[in-house]
């Protein structure tokens, strides 16, 4: 843990937060029928999305990542558990990162 | 800027060249390793786009991808979550795809084309700004609505956008897993269809049936808003967990099992394929009377898979929502190459856009071109009997061979870009020989007997033979023969269930003037064609006029069923000696079928080809 700056850390927690609402959400049934009521299903497009905000780096190796979900399936969404196991499975990669957008849409890779 | 745009590693990759906003050349990888829709990384491809430029990848500037692998790797993360635990497997399946290239494209093109261009990192654009790009920039039009719909990109599976002058933005989108794209994929697949291979059969197959499920599919699948948006109940779909479209529930709502792939078409599966249609149309026309609405414009651009349905997309034209619109060619994937390209010539560099007021597409005739000189070099290697024509002699000899009900294989100028021939690599036929369709089908294609042929029509003439407003020069538009010109069949009941369809009968009904072109439902996919397009085209269709008073032919692509469209004068030669077709015309060159030698193979060709 010590290892992880504090960047990386609110992604992590980030991801947590992405499993926990899916989580949240096969508790309160199908978005399906939850949506129905609804007059439209269509979402404001944000200009110039950033990947940059929902993962920054990549995995250190894809063994690494296959591990974390083999676990995270083994122990059920365990909020405790996907924690550390989301935290080791990052490290930080920089070289070859993405990019923030050098222009709407479209990114450095 | 000379920049070289990369679709690739999900289906139809390709490759294209864009130089300071001219599409110079694009092509996809499946016509050069003659594997359909091939996803691999397009060496080829690329290889060729960078042989259309002096100083090859050494004058390239700047390379860019079609898709952000992070937003798709996002997108698969959030899905392994979403399925988990019970789905481990689909998991493991799926985890190659997405690891062995996908997210190190990188490096993958870094050894293709080297130091990545003079700019020297790639640059990756978002997958629908790509399609979105591939649809707006090349139209003819300074400002128009932009729609975008396919499967999935990234997270996105639907767009509306606008675009003016050299800006595009994009202003609203619907989610993964809700997606018209996987929608009639279900259905494609559930009627025994492969999924990204058959859409278009199930939409040819569509005017034999009725749309008597329409009710059960907007009361159970789809729940459609008054503004197009729309959600699907994933109860009854399965390619959420599992590595198909549909399962159990989806049987048991329709109250029948899936169709196995070539198994007879019964009615209930046309009806399905009728209902569906009736479902995409009604929905893609609720979008765009959106997007007419979110965005002021008079014109409407369309990009993605779904933007192929060329008969939605003829109601959209017929309905005057929008005073013109205009699709991309290569719809599909295969189209982001040249979209991402183009959007980053104009958003990243900051180039200035030139509107060409017929389309900055080129007909679409963007690959390879093989000049006589190479063609010669190729039938004197090969010891193929030819004959030279001039231009002057040869136009009326095919006229003569087309009115004799010959089938002749067309191989001119360069190759089409997109899954449609449009006379570049082309089999042609007389449309009025009443038993043209089944004789393609079986005889040359191969393929299913229901599926319809494309009439190609001199532009000047088109609205003598259909209920055609505008041109259609890339057979995205279907339009109804014109109704003096149709026939009352004999045999023209309505077929019930229960009855055993003889579909040959059904289709050798001579229901026109041009039987060979006119669906059951007296539709017709229409390709306008004009001498500043393809003149080689036009003239054979002029002739063709001269000789019988008519100017349609039958055009269908060149190959058969579940091979790429030919590329090369070898490909053209091997699937001419395959097939039953006559006479093949490589530029001035022909070749009669009775005149060949024997094609000495050591396997059946047909092994070669997986069925699609």
């Amino acid at each position: 843990m010590n290892l992880i700056d504090t960047r990386e850390m609110e992604l992590i927690k980030a991801i947590a937060d992405k499993i926990h609402k899916l989580h949240s959400l096969e508790e309160t049934g199908s978005p399906y029928k939850n949506e129905k009521s609804r007059t439209s299903c269509w979402e404001i497009r944000r200009e110039g999305q950033k990947a940059m905000e929902i993962m920054p780096y990549y995995f250190q190796s894809p063994v690494e990542l296959q591990d974390m979900l083999t676990q995270v399936f083994k122990e059920g969404l365990n909020m405790d558990f996907i924690l550390p196991v989301t935290v080791a499975a990052f490290k930080q990669r920089k070289d070859t990162a993405i990019k923030d957008e050098v222009s709407p849409y479209i990114y450095e890779f | 800027m000379n920049i070289l745009g990369i679709s690739a590693l999900y289906h139809d990759s390709a490759a294209s060249l864009c130089c300071d906003g001219t599409i110079v050349a694009a092509a996809s990888e499946e016509r050069f390793t003659r594997k359909k829709a091939d996803a691999s990384l397009p060496v080829n491809a690329i290889a060729y786009c960078l042989s259309c430029i002096d100083g090859g990848k050494e004058a390239i500037d700047a390379v860019v991808y079609y898709d952000n692998p992070i937003l798709t790797l996002d997108r698969w993360l959030t899905q392994c979550i979403w399925v988990s635990p019970q789905n481990e497997k689909v998991i493991e399946k799926t985890y190659k795809g997405m690891f062995s290239d996908k997210i190190w494209i990188h490096d993958r093109l870094e050894d293709i084309v080297g130091t990545l261009g003079k700019y020297g990192k790639l640059l990756v654009c978002e997958h629908h700004i790509s399609h979105a790009a591939s649809a707006f920039y090349p139209s003819p039009f300074e400002e128009a609505a932009i729609v975008t719909l396919d499967g999935v990109g990234e997270w996105a599976t639907t767009t509306i956008g606008y675009g003016k002058k050299e800006e595009i933005k994009l202003l609203r989108e619907i989610k993964f897993p809700n997606s018209l794209g996987l929608l009639y994929s279900a259905f494609t697949y559930f009627c025994g269809f492969k999924v990204n291979f058959g859409e278009y059969k199930l939409m040819g197959l569509a005017p034999y049936g009725e749309p008597v499920y329409y009710q059960c599919i907007i009361e159970n699948l789809i729940d459609i808003k008054e503004d197009g948006s729309f959600l699907l109940n994933l109860d009854y779909f399965a390619y959420m967990t599992e590595q198909v479209m549909t399962g159990k529930t989806f049987e048991n709502l329709f109250g029948m099992p899936r169709r196995i792939p070539e198994q007879r078409i019964t009615k209930p599966y046309m009806d399905l394929a009728a209902s569906i249609q009736k479902v995409i149309e009604e929905v893609v026309y609720k979008i765009v009377k959106y997007a007419r609405e979110l965005t002021g414009s008079e014109y409407l651009v369309m990009a993605g898979g779904i933007a192929l349905n060329c008969v939605a997309n003829g109601k959209i034209q017929r309905s005057g929502l929008f005073k013109d619109i205009w699709i991309q060619p290569a719809a599909g994937d295969a189209g982001c190459a040249i979209g991402s390209a183009l959007y980053a010539e104009y958003s990243f560099y900051k180039g200035k856009r030139k509107i060409d007021s017929n389309d900055s597409q080129k007909g679409s005739y963007l690959g390879p071109y093989f000049s006589n000189g190479q063609i010669k070099a190729f039938l004197e290697e090969g010891n193929c009997i030819y004959h030279y024509y001039e231009c002057s002699d040869l136009f009326p000899k095919i006229a003569r061979w087309l009115a004799e009900d010959k089938v002749i294989g067309i191989f001119n100028g360069k190759m089409e870009f997109g899954p449609r021939a449009l006379g570049g690599r082309s089999i042609i036929a007389n449309p009025m020989a009443s038993q043209m369709q089944a004789k393609l089908n079986l005889k040359i294609k191969y393929r299913e007997s229901f599926r319809p042929f494309a009439p190609a029509v001199l532009e000047e003439s088109a609205s003598k033979y259909f209920d055609i407003i505008t041109d259609s020069p890339y057979m995205l538009m279907v339009a109804d023969v014109k109704e003096e010109l149709r026939y009352e069949p004999d045999f023209n009941k309505k077929i019930s269930s229960e009855e055993d369809i003889d579909m040959l009968q059904l289709i050798n009904q001579k229901r026109s003037t041009i039987p060979a072109v006119t669906h059951v439902d007296y539709s017709a996919r229409v390709q306008t064609v004009n001498a500043s397009r393809n003149p080689y085209f036009y003239q054979i269709i002029k002739a063709f006029e001269e000789e019988t008073g008519c100017g349609v032919i039958v055009n269908t692509s060149f190959n058969v069923r579940g091979e790429p469209i030919v590329c090369t004068p070898q490909d053209a030669y091997i699937c001419f000696m395959h097939t039953d077709m006559d006479v093949l015309v490589l530029e001035n060159f022909v070749l009669i079928k009775e005149e060949q030698p024997l094609l000495l193979e050591d396997s059946d060709w047909r092994d070669e080809y997986e069925l699609d």
